[in-house]
């Protein structure tokens, strides 16, 4: 909503409050300190009653509205609802000084604008996105439990605010509701606009708590060109699917305007007690609402649902079930590879698997149709799917990939390379050794990735005991860890008691 | 954040023997163990160690977290001038000590060193050998010590024969003074050794805190005395306070060995099996014959 | 309840268990300087076992007022790294293991530089190799402290310290709190058996949040791990609440759950801390 254009410049009165704050420093805003930003001017903003600055008033932080265009009849109005804000601590604490800041016009005509001061408080975006950002999923909770005790005021009628949006709803860093202009609300009061209002803040809260990327789609402006309706017929049908019935209720009361008092109040209630819960569904609704733009007809929820890979399987279902290794079950159905627990609980990846190996320690590899990668037990790839081959040797904790299918490194188990040099293949790493071929010919790198030595052996065993097998200028022998020939490993051996 | 300074990090600077790491005390030289460590012996403070100052031999006490009123105790001590205190100097926050993330300085006590062993030693040295003899003069001498205490405007607290030095001459001093009472020191939150006090005593901070202690000590000592091949337990003593008011064993025959051996005792054992009180009417009267018996 | 203090006659027990499986490997930062999360473990588990002796340290040698045992588990086992069994603090002071002299430097703020030697004694080496056998490790802490509970019944309940970096790999979630709850029915007269579940993060992004000592599920990730070690975790008794009040700034009426979740390993030095809160109960 575009606020009404004042009668008074704004810069007029921004320019107003600094000389009165920084010279005069006197009468009822001697406190005040209008602090500027990193361009050098103060943080403001026009509303529909005035301009809005932050300030400090006694080094606690506050608004100031500068309310030039008010009227006697509705100066006292304003002054009449102060007292409630100082009791309630839901209102945004806050004092009226009728005609606290003087100015003069371009025709040098005196006026006074009045000013008045509320306290501040984390407006409802930055609470939700910092909390969303830090996993401060707990202030989250808090937070809607805060709606729900404060709703109770409009249901009885202790409060009507009349203007109850999501510019007015805030929070303390820990998670307690403010609720801020209440003094300006004079207009008519709609105390069922104001449950509204509050239900809307409450489901935005939960699905942020939820999905960030949901709350990012709902508020960045990406679905401005759908209907309010669609998106919350898209969250209906979501929560519908996950089964979380506190949503499907809320998401249902929000969606009409009209309910009753008890209803939003109910909706807001079911929230606060609704686990939080990943919601892919409804992230692939809105982002394909987003993607498809206004011309074009949205995707049914149905359709969409058959993109999204549900959360659980019946793996008696699938062609293939492995057994359970790390108790991760590898699975393939309709030719797509998965993981799931014991249960059936899937394992996301972002994309399909053509091909999946067993989990050891964390790490699986799997092929996608871009190549092959690494995967660990969250789904992330801890490398990704560009290989032409990769071998988790999982024992040795040591991965050899090869990128165009000829030279091969190797790499640590968080997916950077230790090898320095390129071979043309490794075989299977024991005891800390790897054999590896370069040029037709053998060599040893340990599991660390050093090249312990260069690649002079026609053959080459992997270390057993202590001692591996190799050839040399035709002669075979058996090599120690220090890469020294054995003369005798059966006298070697007889005399270390091991035989 | 809870200040814990560990053993190691407190050993690991005295190990460097910088005189860097205090503020006051320039450079603290360990005297070494065998094995080329820092001799040290810890306590629920914090760690005790054998050091050399200014070729002057000491005792450190290093303590692990803030020493609450260490400072009054030691001002305390030194005015009384008692000869069977060491006069402790309190150095706040003056041993840098490495600790997560940077480095705490920790409160240090120095005391004067006392030569000698602990009656703990001397008891278990002299019980292993049979000597009755020793064991009977060390009856003596505590029994005296005790005396000496009670006739203070000062206890110890704490008392038990890890906190007992037995000097060469035979003559007893006591260690450890963190717990100690006194009408004008404020408060301790010790509340002595459990092995060693009433079980009832919880609490309780008054003229009377040694009370039981003293009787536990005396009476083990006489029964040692009398009778070296009694069996120790891992605390040093015969028996714990516990089985005394419970009438344990081990305590029924020391009772009664002391009754027919050393009448004068019997009150003491009578004291030691009440489950009453931690105070001990007419314990001096008690005491003063052990000082002249001989056992 | 949870006061007995610990004596030669009534000696303490605490047990440790170190994951020692492949993603021990991963690096870490340890005191400033980057190492692998197994190697940071074993110096910090050295370094408590040796503060253990120094603790029961007295006039005529290290006293026995402990009994430790410590359990690796990688591959396909878990395998008890001082013998099959309980040792006391004295024998292990005896123990003939490594032991390095290590020098530490510290600048203060006026420029001064202080200087420190440690002597760092090896009784468990790092190792990083296998799968991760959690469940192994409790059964066998069990097996343990069962028979320590039966020969110390006026002791303070034994303590068990398991630091790991990820899921166990031979059991499911159902099956891990089944032993654990086996292990943490087990205890002395003055108590039960206390678990500490210890999670290390190599490095902790900012997305990850730190949890310590939660006091409620709601704070922890959402994640089946941290959920799985909260719940395997004992309640914490009131000597440890009081402590972690303090340093949580919070009002000391909260019971808080024996578990650290993302702890980098800086922090599971204070997490051992508070783990082995009752080598406070010496006397």
């Amino acid at each position: 909503m575009t606020p009404k254009a004042l009668t008074t410049p704004i810069s007029d009165l921004i320019n107003a409050l600094l000389l009165h704050t920084t010279l005069w420093q006197q009468g009822e805003l001697a406190t005040i300190v209008v602090p500027d930003t990193d361009h050098g001017r103060p943080t403001f903003w026009h509303t529909s009653d005035g301009v809005v600055v932050e300030a400090l008033c006694g080094g606690r932080e506050v608004w100031l509205t500068l309310l030039p265009d008010l009227k006697v009849a509705e100066c006292n109005e304003i002054a009449s609802r102060i007292p409630l804000t100082r009791s309630l601590e839901v209102l945004s604490n806050a004092q009226l000084f009728p005609a606290a800041l003087s100015y003069n016009d371009s025709n040098g005509v005196l006026h006074t604008c009045a000013v008045m001061v509320q306290e501040r408080f984390v407006p409802l975006d930055c609470f939700v996105r910092h909390n969303i950002s830090a996993r401060h999923q707990q202030r989250l909770r808090n937070a809607l439990h805060s709606i729900a005790l404060n709703i109770t005021t409009f249901l009885d009628g202790t409060l009507t605010h009349g203007r109850l949006a999501r510019g007015v709803v805030g929070f303390t860093p820990e998670g307690s509701l403010r609720l801020a202009d209440y003094p300006l609300a004079h207009r008519a009061t709609n105390p069922r606009g104001d449950c509204c209002a509050l239900a809307r803040c409450a489901l935005l809260i939960f699905v942020a708590a939820c999905s960030k990327r949901a709350y990012n789609l709902l508020t960045g402006g990406a679905l401005a060109h759908v209907e309010r309706s669609k998106i919350y017929e898209y969250i209906v049908a979501a929560a519908q699917y996950y089964g979380a019935d506190g949503v499907v209720v809320a998401a249902s009361v929000c969606a009409q305007e009209d309910s009753d008092v008890e209803s939003y109040c109910m909706a807001i209630a079911g929230l606060s007690r609704e686990p939080f819960r990943p919601l892919p569904l409804l992230e692939n609704l809105l982002a394909q609402a987003a993607q498809l733009g206004a011309n074009h007809c949205l995707v049914p929820v149905e359709e969409v649902r058959r993109l999204v890979v549900p959360d659980r399987i019946d793996l008696k279902t699938c062609e293939f079930v492995g057994a359970p290794a790390d108790t991760y079950i590898r699975f393939c159905k309709s030719g797509l590879w998965g993981f799931a627990s014991h249960r059936g609980d899937i394992i996301h990846i972002d994309r399909p698997l053509t091909y999946a190996t067993d989990f050891y320690e964390g790490l699986a590899v799997v092929r996608t149709e871009s190549g092959f990668g690494v995967v660990n037990t969250l789904g992330e790839w801890v490398m990704a799917d560009r290989w032409a081959d990769i071998v988790w040797h999982g024992e040795e904790n040591v991965i050899a990939a090869t990128e165009d299918g000829t030279t091969w490194h190797l790499y640590n188990r968080m997916g950077h390379q230790i090898s320095y040099y390129a071979t043309q293949g490794f075989g299977t790493p024991s005891e800390g050794y790897i054999v590896a071929q370069h040029n037709g010919k053998f060599g040893y790198y340990t599991t660390d990735g050093v090249k312990r030595t260069d690649f002079i052996y026609e053959q080459a065993g992997s270390f057993h005991g202590g001692y591996a097998l190799v050839r040399y200028n035709g002669n075979t022998y058996h090599i120690d860890t220090t890469f020294h020939r054995i003369t005798s490993l059966q006298e070697l051996l007889l005399a270390e008691g091991k035989l | 954040m809870l200040k814990h300074i560990s053993g190691i990090s407190i050993i690991g600077t005295i190990n460097s023997e910088s005189s860097r790491n205090t503020k006051n005390l320039g450079r603290i030289r360990p005297v070494r163990t065998p094995e080329g460590q820092p001799k040290f012996c810890a306590g629920r403070k914090g760690l005790l160690l054998d050091v050399v100052i200014d070729n002057n031999h000491c005792a450190l006490k290093c303590y692990s977290e803030p020493a609450k009123r260490t400072a009054e105790v030691c001002e305390y001590v030194c005015n009384i001038g008692s000869d069977r205190l060491p006069r402790p100097t309190f150095y706040p926050q003056e041993l840098a000590v490495p600790v997560q993330g940077g480095v705490e300085w920790a409160d240090v006590s120095l005391y004067p060193w006392v030569e000698g062993r602990t009656l703990d030693f001397e008891i278990r040295r002299h019980a292993h050998n049979g000597n009755a003899e020793m064991l009977g003069r060390l009856a003596t001498e505590f029994a005296s010590l005790a005396l000496d205490i009670l006739n203070s405007p000062w206890r110890h607290g704490d008392l038990k024969p890890e906190n007992i030095i037995v000097g060469p001459d035979g003559r007893m001093a006591l260690v450890d003074l963190d717990a100690l009472w006194a009408e004008s020191l404020p408060v301790s939150e010790e509340v002595g050794t459990p092995e060693f006090v009433h079980p009832l005593r919880g609490a309780a901070y008054d003229s009377h805190i040694d009370d039981y202690s003293i009787a536990l000590i005396a009476t083990n000592l006489c029964a040692l005395a009398l009778h070296p091949d009694l069996p120790l337990a891992s605390n040093g003593l015969l028996f714990t306070p516990t089985e005394a008011i419970e009438g344990g064993e081990v305590f029924g025959r020391v009772a009664h060995l002391l009754a027919s051996k050393v009448p004068a005792m019997e009150p003491l054992c009578a004291a030691l099996a009440d489950p009453h009180s931690h105070c001990i009417a007419n314990l001096k009267d008690m005491l003063t014959p052990l000082c002249t018996a001989h056992i | 309840m949870y006061s007995a203090h610990i004596t030669r006659q009534n000696k303490g027990a605490v047990v440790l268990l170190i994951d020692q499986s492949g993603s021990m490997a991963e690096e870490t930062t340890f005191n400033g300087s980057t190492t692998t999360k197994a190697t940071a473990v074993a110096d910090i588990a050295n370094s408590l076992i040796e503060e253990f002796i120094n603790r029961s340290n007295r006039e005529r040698g290290v006293a026995d007022y402990f009994d430790v045992a410590v359990i690796g588990y990688g591959g396909e086992q878990a395998k008890s790294l001082l013998g099959n069994r309980f040792r006391s603090i004295v024998e292990i002071d005896s123990m003939y293991v490594p032991t390095t002299q290590q020098h530490s430097f510290h600048t203060l703020a006026t420029g001064e530089k202080l200087d420190f030697l440690f002597q760092r004694r090896q009784w468990v080496e790092p190792v990083a190799k296998g799968r991760t056998p959690m469940k192994a490790a409790l059964q066998m802490a069990h097996r343990l402290a069962a028979a320590w509970c039966r020969k110390h019944p006026s002791s303070f309940p034994p303590i068990v310290i398991n630091i790991t970096d990820g899921e166990a790999t031979d059991a499911t979630a159902e099956e891990l709190l089944c032993v654990a709850d086996r292990l943490k029915s087990l205890g002395t007269d003055d108590g039960s058996l206390l678990l500490f579940n210890i999670h290390v993060n190599a490095k902790p992004s900012q997305e990850e949040t730190v949890v310590k000592w939660p006091a409620d599920v709601s704070t922890l990730p959402d994640s089946r791990n941290a959920h799985t070690l909260y719940t395997m975790a004992s309640p914490l008794p009131p000597l440890y609440n009081t402590h972690i009040a303090q340093i949580k700034g919070e009002e000391p009426s909260q019971v808080y759950r024996a578990v650290c979740y993302n702890s980098s390993c800086d922090d599971l030095v204070g997490a051992m801390l508070i783990g082995s809160l009752s080598i406070g109960q010496i006397i």
